[in-house]
């Protein structure tokens, strides 16, 4: 849970300063970019599990709910209704007071980055993004709840991606480029998918 | 999924999460133009890039150079009250001949310079984006449900389809229409025009099957059920299936409160519930609503709290209103 309460500052902090976050849009950030760490950094620290509500949308549901009250205990957070919460100026202090610590500017730092990609997409399409998630696909087609992050499948995905581009196609991707391609087209069809029928 | 994500590849552009970046800074509102010579300065130093810009004056544009060790330099460039071409023109001439990247943020506009020139590699991929947000802005939220209900039931009475899918030449329901088809033809609409997730059959009780309500819609931040009914009047019906319309609703509102109990003994959070009847007799509007109240009277005193914490109202459809063209 501490670590989630540190996550949920991080992610707080990056989003535009006194503006409504959507509580379960912020949880679905929290999930997209634990399971997309180990593409993104190419990091060797492999998240173990994450149990998925796939009924909300939403994984480690109760442990971010468990986090999210806790800072609104400590008046980090003020909830503004059921659906939506506000960082207090305290959340904002304690963040910039922690950055002494290179290993939490370092962490921001990401998290920023990978807020800054994805803050470009409304609430609705985040879901999408979730239900999209190829870890979830197949958790929910062995209508089961916990996705294993020992065999990502987000991350065997944007690996082929980025192979076919740079090495096939002559591309020079990045892998942030990698993964906003992939929320684009995830994007894309869900954007079809409201219009097939016009 | 997978075969036509990678057919995407063709067309990846290396410049795109730096565009999304740039959209993010420039909704900080404030005019900067940050130039580097290496595209990798650029993630390395969000985190301070994001903290000047949020200290750097309104009334400034600022120039803010980023090299290996960070923001090297910070000069302010001009006044940010000029006008869009007076800034395009300042960045042009100031950055013209600078081999680097040119990062520009402006009061909600935001591109890229290289070697000089506007990247315009991205702007196709830019503008589908901004379509595609732009069609979505038009759909509802779930909370709006109540005025998509209403545009529905105009699209029920006024578009010849819906009238031709559900009657035949003599004027009659036809047989083959009952709670299925009903459903599915509220289900099209509302996922043409409510934002997120609609889906049917959703299974509110793991456990159990047979407990799945008829219509949820999930869009991002708020979640409803929706039970659909039926009532048509044997003299406008062609099928065999009567259900008086007061018992009808009371089967929703009773339907309505299994499921809710049971999602909350889950605690899957579900802010609307509502009932959908879809009619067809000859009782007056006034007699339709008398009829739901008292229903709602009579049944109170069973129905759950977890029913009152979600019901919102009855939603009638009475199809003798469906004009033919």
């Amino acid at each position: 849970m501490e670590k989630m309460r540190y996550l949920l500052c991080l992610f707080i902090y990056a989003l535009k300063r006194n503006s409504k976050i959507s509580i379960n849009t912020l949880f679905r950030y929290v999930y997209i970019y634990s399971v997309s760490c180990d593409y993104l950094e190419n990091s060797q620290e492999k998240e173990g599990e994450v149990l998925i509500d796939k009924n909300i949308g939403i994984g480690d549901y109760s442990i971010l709910f468990e986090a999210m009250q806790r800072l609104n205990e400590t008046e980090m957070i003020t909830m503004i209704d059921s659906a939506n919460l506000m960082g207090t100026n305290k959340i904002y202090v304690f963040v910039e007071n922690l950055l002494t610590n290179e290993r939490v500017k370092h962490d921001l730092n990401r998290i920023i980055y990978f807020v800054g990609v994805i803050s470009n997409y409304s609430e609705d399409v985040v879901l999408s993004i979730f239900y999209n998630e190829p870890n979830v696909v197949e958790v929910t087609n062995r209508n089961e709840s916990v996705v294993n992050l020992k065999k990502n499948k987000l991350y065997e995905l944007l690996m082929e991606f980025e192979k076919v581009a740079n090495e096939d196609c002559g591309k020079n991707l990045d892998k942030y480029d990698v993964f906003t391609t992939w929320l684009d087209y995830v994007f894309e069809k869900y954007v079809q998918g409201k219009v097939k029928n016009e | 999924m997978s075969s036509d994500f990678l057919e995407k590849a063709k067309n990846s552009n290396s410049l795109i999460s730096e565009h999304k970046i740039l959209e993010y800074l420039a909704n900080l509102g404030k005019a900067v133009v940050i130039t580097l010579d290496k595209l990798d300065y650029f993630s390395e130093n969000i985190l301070d890039i994001k903290i000047e810009i949020e200290k750097a004056a309104c009334s400034d544009i600022h120039n803010f150079v980023i090299g290996e060790s960070g923001i090297e330099s910070q000069i302010v460039i001009g006044k940010s009250y000029i006008n869009e071409l007076e800034f395009h023109n300042l960045v042009d001439r100031k950055f013209k001949e600078y081999s680097g990247y040119c990062f520009v943020v402006n009061a909600g506009i935001s591109y890229m310079m290289h070697d000089g020139e506007i990247d315009s590699s991205i702007e196709g991929c830019l503008l589908k984006t901004k379509t595609m947000q732009k069609l979505l802005n038009t759909k509802k939220n779930v909370s709006d449900l109540r005025e998509v209900f209403e545009n529905f039931y105009s699209a029920c009475k006024y578009h010849d389809s819906y009238h031709q899918y559900c009657f035949d030449s003599s004027g009659m329901i036809k047989a083959k229409i009952k709670e299925l088809e009903l459903r599915n033809l509220l289900q099209d609409y509302l996922n043409e025009n409510v934002k997120g997730d609609v889906q049917t059959e959703f299974c509110t009780d793991y456990y159990n099957d047979e407990e799945s309500v008829d219509i949820y819609l999930n869009d991002g931040i708020q979640r409803a059920i929706i039970e659909v009914k039926f009532s048509f009047a044997k003299k406008y019906y062609r099928g065999n299936t009567y259900y008086p319309f007061a018992t009808r609703i009371g089967d929703g509102m009773k339907q309505l409160d299994k499921y809710a109990k049971h999602l909350a003994k889950g605690k899957r959070q579900v802010d609307f519930g509502y009932v959908y009847m879809f009619y067809c007799n000859d009782f007056t509007d006034i007699e339709i609503e008398e009829k739901i109240k008292e229903k709602y009277d009579e049944l109170k005193p069973e129905l759950s709290k977890d029913f009152f914490s979600i019901y919102k109202t009855t939603v009638t459809n009475n199809l003798r209103n469906w004009a033919i063209s």
